[in-house]
């Protein structure tokens, strides 16, 4: 009866415990990495050989363009480009444009994001990692590039 | 033994088992969905973009508000600097417009409109000629296409 009441308290504690993780920790964790930080930022940025950081933020705002987004947000001195889009699931997506210092380069890094869950049970707003919707975005946002350049 | 898909044991894999397909469509669908292009990109700019005689940005920048005012749109936002503007227009549909304006050269500055009725992204020349025809108006200047 004893060894009954002593298991039953042990199991109390370690389920109780993994339950539960300390505050600290689960703060932490709500501003930790989702991903491995190197792998996602290399998923979602591109390297642009130009320094013509105004080109690639407008040729950003042609791309949203052509792919039915509205322009939410743009603000040239941040080099940052978000537009929204509404989907029967919402989707919104922001670009960022900065020069690498000391090379004729800039990077472009999007992020698209499902802020609002639709009505599908057990579906959390979410950022999209694959590697695909990424890679054929940036696919867009090449040739938006050459169309703007071309004055198109 | 024969095999009874209906057996307790199996229903939970079963029943999963009939999902995945389902949500592999799911994920194609709206991945389908964040990148669509109705027409190619270079065909959609040339119905959407319009080049007026002016490299005035400023005087085109104010023009194009007062375009989407008389078509009944209210701004949502506006950047002179890069040259954005969106508006939202309610009534029968809920139509939102994105208009991006660049100037190209001393004397020309480009006008590119772009949007989405309810859920649908304009594709169709239409009502960007209107938007155009309005913004022309405004201006007291040509519409040109681009080449």
């Amino acid at each position: 009866m004893r060894v009954t009441g002593l298991v039953c308290f042990a199991l109390t504690i370690v389920l109780g415990g993994a339950g539960c993780a300390p505050q600290g920790e689960r703060h932490a964790a709500a501003l930790g990495p989702t991903e491995s930080i190197t792998n996602l930022r290399a998923i979602q940025s591109r390297r642009f050989d130009t320094v013509n950081t105004r080109l690639l933020l407008q040729a950003s705002i042609g791309v949203l363009q052509d792919m039915g987004y509205t322009v939410t947000e743009s603000r040239e001195e941040f080099g940052v480009v978000v537009g929204s889009k509404a989907t029967p699931v919402p989707v919104r997506v922001q670009i960022v444009i900065r020069r690498l210092p000391e090379q004729a380069a800039s990077i472009a890094r999007a992020t698209f994001q499902f802020p609002m869950p639709p009505q599908m049970a057990g579906f959390m707003p979410e950022t999209r990692t694959d590697v695909q919707l990424y890679r054929e975005f940036f696919e867009k946002l090449s040739q938006s590039v050459f169309l703007t350049a071309h004055d198109i | 033994m024969t095999f009874d898909p209906f057996r307790p044991a199996l229903l939970p894999i079963m029943l999963l088992a009939s999902l995945m397909p389902m949500i592999a469509a799911c994920q194609m669908d709206s991945r389908q969905q964040v990148l669509a292009t109705s027409n190619t990109q270079a065909a959609q700019r040339a119905i959407s973009t319009r080049s007026f005689d002016t490299g005035d940005q400023p005087r085109v920048f104010q023009a194009t508000i007062a375009a989407l005012q008389d078509l009944g749109f209210v701004v949502d936002r506006a950047d002179a600097v890069l040259g954005t503007v969106s508006a939202t227009r309610y009534g029968g549909n809920l139509i939102r417009l994105t208009v991006s304006l660049r100037q190209i050269s001393p004397r020309q500055t480009v006008v590119r409109a772009s949007g989405q009725i309810n859920q649908v992204a304009l594709s169709d020349p239409e009502p960007f000629q209107r938007f155009f025809e309005a913004l022309s108006q405004a201006l007291y200047l040509a519409a040109n296409p681009i080449e």
